[in-house]
């Protein structure tokens, strides 16, 4: 109930100072809005600093993801490397083949644990 | 079956040849693209704060005393020398990269045209303080010699790591990391000089 109460206060002070901005405008250390070109230079400033950081860490992310899928595409990752699995003897032996065709036999130990993963 | 081969495949790469953590970006680089978005924030505020207290300044109140005006001529012929600068900059960042043996001249022709840009503005501020302009005799004043000040203490460390870096480019010891990161900085030293001189200048 009281946090209902609270939200409430939240929301109806949110609009009415949506409705009324002028009222919203503080400037905390130089307690000089008041004038028309104050104001302007106060939202505008307040949108600059708020922009900025965004948009350097976004550009920031779409750089090191942009090198990251260039690298990718550079070097092909372990997990694309090919799989052989071929029935031999009457027994199953499992064989991992790198790019360059060396060859990495897999234990039995390491296959019962993958069969337990993957069910 | 596929799935279980390519689980297996992955349990083995990490059991038996553990994937190598490739670099993507050199650590210096990114340490220092961190390190100049933080000081573009702080040049933001800088420049927020003159706007907001010039906007609000009575009528007449925002100028320098005894009539003097900050020496915009002067400025925009450091402000070339502070571009041309960055140009060789970027020219010595193609020939290093060419490993051409002329990186280093051109790197070092970088670093005396910015020290020019620092010299000159040292210049000014003696003749300003000679007249009176200085950081208690106005707002103006005040904001001027924190905002370009500031901007001239990056400049002398940038044109210090640009200094090293050439030392090291001589010496054969110059890693491509360490280069990226001086270079870094002095472009985001040049860049954000623009934003400045058209805000307090005019």
């Amino acid at each position: 109930m009281r946090e209902c109460i609270s939200s409430r206060i939240v929301f109806i002070s949110a609009g009415l100072l949506t409705a009324a901005p002028a009222s919203a405008l503080a400037c905390a250390v130089c307690a000089l809005v008041g004038t028309r070109n104050n104001t302007w230079a106060y939202q505008a400033m307040s949108a600059m600093l708020t922009l900025l950081p965004l948009a350097m860490v976004g550009a920031t992310v779409w750089w090191l993801t942009r090198l990251a899928a260039r690298a990718d595409t550079e070097r092909p990752s372990a997990t694309q490397h090919v799989i052989d699995h071929a029935p031999l003897g009457g027994a199953e032996t499992y064989s991992a083949v790198a790019p360059g065709g060396a060859s990495l036999a897999l234990s039995e130990g390491q296959v019962r644990r993958a069969r337990a993963v993957d069910g | 079956m596929a799935a279980l081969h390519m689980s297996t495949w992955d349990r083995t790469a990490r059991v038996v040849r553990p994937g190598a953590r490739r670099e993507v970006v050199p650590s210096g680089l990114l340490g220092m693209v961190i390190f100049v978005g933080t000081e573009v924030m702080f040049f933001a505020g800088l420049i927020s704060a003159f706007t907001i207290s010039k906007a609000g300044a009575p009528r007449g109140a925002w100028s320098l005393p005894a009539g003097q005006v900050l020496p915009l001529a002067s400025t925009a012929v450091n402000t070339v020398a502070l571009f041309a600068s960055g140009a060789l900059l970027w020219i010595a960042g193609r020939q290093y990269r060419a490993r051409s043996p002329a990186a280093a001249q051109t790197l070092l022709a970088a670093v005396f045209l910015g020290s020019l840009f620092v010299m000159l503005q040292g210049r000014e501020w003696v003749g300003l303080i000679g007249r009176g302009v200085t950081l208690r005799s106005s707002a103006l004043g005040a904001f001027f010699y924190v905002i370009v000040g500031t901007h001239a203490a990056h400049a002398v460390a940038a044109l210090a790591g640009l200094g090293v870096a050439w030392w090291r480019l001589r010496a054969g010891r110059l890693s491509y990391g360490f280069f990226l990161a001086a270079q870094t900085f002095w472009y985001f030293v040049v860049l954000i000089w623009p934003v400045i001189y058209a805000r307090v200048y005019f």
